[in-house]
């Protein structure tokens, strides 16, 4: 349990959350082992606050990053429920598991170069999308409120683009395929759709090609150059006397008068 | 030759029963069944329903022509008795399907086959054979 | 009678958005002309294409229900008749057999409505395009609309299994014996081949692991329709189009059988009215029904 000094003052170790004196504390059961808490920590910074040290891969802390996944339950209540570690704050009576990993299926290759259409391909590469019985588990076991259920239907039905923005709230946690019946790995195959429709759907820019290519073809070299060469006042003077496009105007009603490095 | 249903097949036809909704004793043989089925099955159904009626819950569970059966209901609709041979047969490659037991392998099916079949054949497909 | 075209929940189905979309357009082209709108459903899933055979298996009804309670809920807010529109047989059968089961066991449906989370309170009537333009439009009405000359087609109604079967649920027609199909050639002008093996079945999802018995099948059920002197078949199902229309690349089995084109009944009926056919898909099918369109007149001129 907490490490303590001789007067109770608990021992701060890294991370660990130090409580304000009046902190109520509860109990809940971390892997199967009961620990007392205080009540407004998250379940991360509950199971750090026990003595738990998380090393490696958790994580951005703020939600984002996927790899704090969490089942758990509340005694007396037979739901299971889900969530991720850094966000939901700890409850009486909880009992959680952490997911740290999840074995999910990816398929092996993308070839984005292929005849098939996009359909076609996310069809073959994750042919158990067909399968997906349309129970809703997914979505009601996502912690980041995404449809996921509703993505994989479009993907079913042809509609790549659509099931690829549908998802794109994922964090790819893995708690989705973790509790699928079938067997799909949602988020992977999510993912591929997701580059699938950048590399194939999505409209080209045209604009990024051509400066693309400006770039590539030495255009901004001697700009580079020159700016290398200034001295250090120089440069804060070009800098402080730069113009600017005043703020608010339209998209092309502004130009500087120097025009020669655009 | 008398075959004489053992308790433990006695209890999985009833367990089947009770799993399908069907009530495998009503049949009477009348072969109305195996006359319309289309799948030309090496173990037809009113074969299967015999194999259960009396006692023989292996040889209808194992009969490889169960997976031949592709649901037209013919044999449904035409049965005097209101006996679905379908709905049996379902539930008999069920046993198989939900004990790990598949007929067809996502991984090395053929991928051009895949994308070129309709969606609907994928999915019940997969559904009768998974 | 308002001047607004009707507007039906219409639920397309997972192939319709891909493999069937000349199926799908051709559909919504024809219920233009003849005064109603399919609006589709907003958020819909897959059916499943399969309902389940043994009363055990509640998961199979879970997919069909979601698709019900959005269409209810549709329904409700627009304050409009709770009736679903498919074109897909496959999905008209599992949704049918859905409502039915619902509408005998309602222990049933607060189950899945438990597992769902979902209210579905079982409003929805479930109708097939065909069953639309029976009952609400009319075939003598249909026939009116008509405006091509469609007496030298030669066409094979093949109804497949799933439009029919089983009768107590489904109830569109009997199994043995339909006329459906039959009425809507009828009145469509064209004349109608009359076969034996219009209810025998293509062999459906068997095409994933024995294509050679559905082959066979496709290749009993062409060959039959062609002894009685078709040209041309005409489905309400995408999976029997793909079965007959692409077993006809099996050259050894199809060795004594000219190619026989393999129509959406709604691909002809757009031929019927004299439409536009470019969006309608016709060069997806493998055996070109173009041809017999040209030989056989396809526009409005030639009534």
């Amino acid at each position: 349990m907490t490490k303590c000094t001789e007067d109770n003052k608990p021992i701060m170790v890294g991370d660990r959350t130090i409580p304000p004196p009046d902190a109520r504390y509860i109990t809940i059961s971390i892997m199967g082992q009961p620990y007392e808490v205080p009540e407004t920590l998250t379940i991360l910074k509950a199971m750090e606050f026990v003595g738990y040290q998380f090393k490696r891969g958790c994580g951005c802390r703020g939600g984002i990053c996927g790899a704090c996944g969490t089942f758990y339950r509340i005694e007396g209540d037979h739901t299971l429920q889900t969530g991720l570690a850094c966000q939901t704050v700890v409850e009486p009576g909880m009992i959680l598991a952490q997911i740290p990993f999840f074995p999910s299926n990816r398929a092996s290759e993308l070839d984005l170069e292929t005849k098939m259409s996009a359909d076609e391909q996310i069809a073959t590469m994750y042919p158990e999308i067909f399968r997906c019985v349309g129970c809703g588990t997914c979505t009601r076991t996502c912690p980041m409120d995404i449809d996921v259920m509703g993505y994989i239907a479009h993907f079913k039905r042809g509609d790549i683009m659509g099931g690829a923005e549908q998802s794109f709230d994922c964090i790819m946690c893995g708690l989705c395929a973790a509790r699928c019946p079938a067997n799909i790995s949602q988020f992977n195959v999510a993912m591929t759709a997701r580059r699938i429709a950048s590399a194939r759907l999505t409209p080209k820019s045209e604009c990024t090609t051509a400066r693309a290519e400006q770039v590539r073809s030495g255009r901004y070299e001697p700009m580079l150059a020159e700016l290398c060469e200034m001295s250090k006042e120089d440069l804060k003077t070009l800098y402080v006397e730069r113009e600017r496009e005043p703020d608010l105007s339209k998209p092309g009603e502004w130009m500087p008068e120097d025009q020669t490095k655009l | 030759m008398l075959i004489n249903p053992v308790e433990k097949d006695q209890k999985r036809i009833r367990e089947l029963e009770l799993a399908t909704g069907e009530t495998i004793s009503d049949c009477y043989q009348c072969g109305k069944c195996t006359a319309g089925c289309p799948a030309s099955m090496d173990t037809p159904p009113s074969v299967i329903i015999q194999y259960l009626k009396l006692g023989q819950f292996d040889l209808a569970k194992n009969a490889e022509s169960i997976w031949s059966c592709m649901a037209c209901l013919t044999c449904s609709e035409r049965c005097p008795k209101n006996v679905s041979p379908a709905a049996i047969i379902e539930g008999l490659k069920n046993l198989h399907l939900r004990d790990m037991d598949p007929r067809v392998s996502l991984e090395t099916m053929d991928r051009d086959f895949l994308a070129r079949q309709p969606q609907m054949a994928i999915i019940s497909g997969f559904r009768k054979f998974i | 009678m308002s001047d607004k075209p009707a507007r039906i929940p219409y639920y397309p189905g997972c192939t319709m958005k891909t493999k069937a979309l000349g199926f799908e357009r051709s559909a919504m082209d024809c219920a233009e002309i003849i005064g109603f709108e399919m609006d589709e459903l907003k958020d819909w899933n897959c059916c499943g294409a399969s309902y389940p055979l043994t009363k055990d298996n509640l998961m199979g009804l879970t997919a069909p229900t979601n698709i019900l309670v959005e269409a209810e809920r549709r329904c409700q807010k627009e304050e409009v008749d709770p009736n679903l529109i498919t074109l897909c047989v496959f999905c008209y059968n599992t949704l049918k057999r859905t409502e039915f089961a619902f509408g005998q066991d309602k222990k049933k449906l607060e189950t899945v409505n438990a597992f769902l989370d979902r209210k579905y309170e079982g409003s929805i009537r479930v109708v097939h395009y065909i069953e639309y333009l029976r009952d609400v439009i009319g075939f003598d009405n249909l026939a009116k609309m008509v405006k091509t000359d469609m007496s030298k087609y030669k066409v094979a109604p093949y109804y497949g299994c799933l439009l029919l079967k089983p009768k107590k649920e489904i109830g569109l027609d009997d199994p043995e014996d339909p006329v459906i199909l039959h009425d809507f050639l009828d009145a469509l002008g064209c004349k109608v081949i009359d076969f034996p093996a219009q209810v025998d079945c293509c062999g459906s999802y068997l095409v994933m692991r024995e294509p050679k018995k559905v082959s066979k099948l496709s290749y009993d059920i062409l060959a039959d329709a062609n002894e009685y002197g078709a040209e041309t078949l005409v489905t309400a199902c995408p999976l029997c189009q793909s079965n007959l229309d692409n077993s006809q690349g099996d050259k050894v089995q199809f060795a004594d059988l000219d190619g026989m084109p393999v129509l959406y009944f709604t691909q002809l009926l757009a031929v019927a009215f004299g439409l536009d056919t470019k969006t309608h898909q016709l060069e997806e099918h493998h055996i070109d029904p173009r041809p017999l369109f040209e030989a056989n007149g396809s526009d409005s001129e030639s009534k």
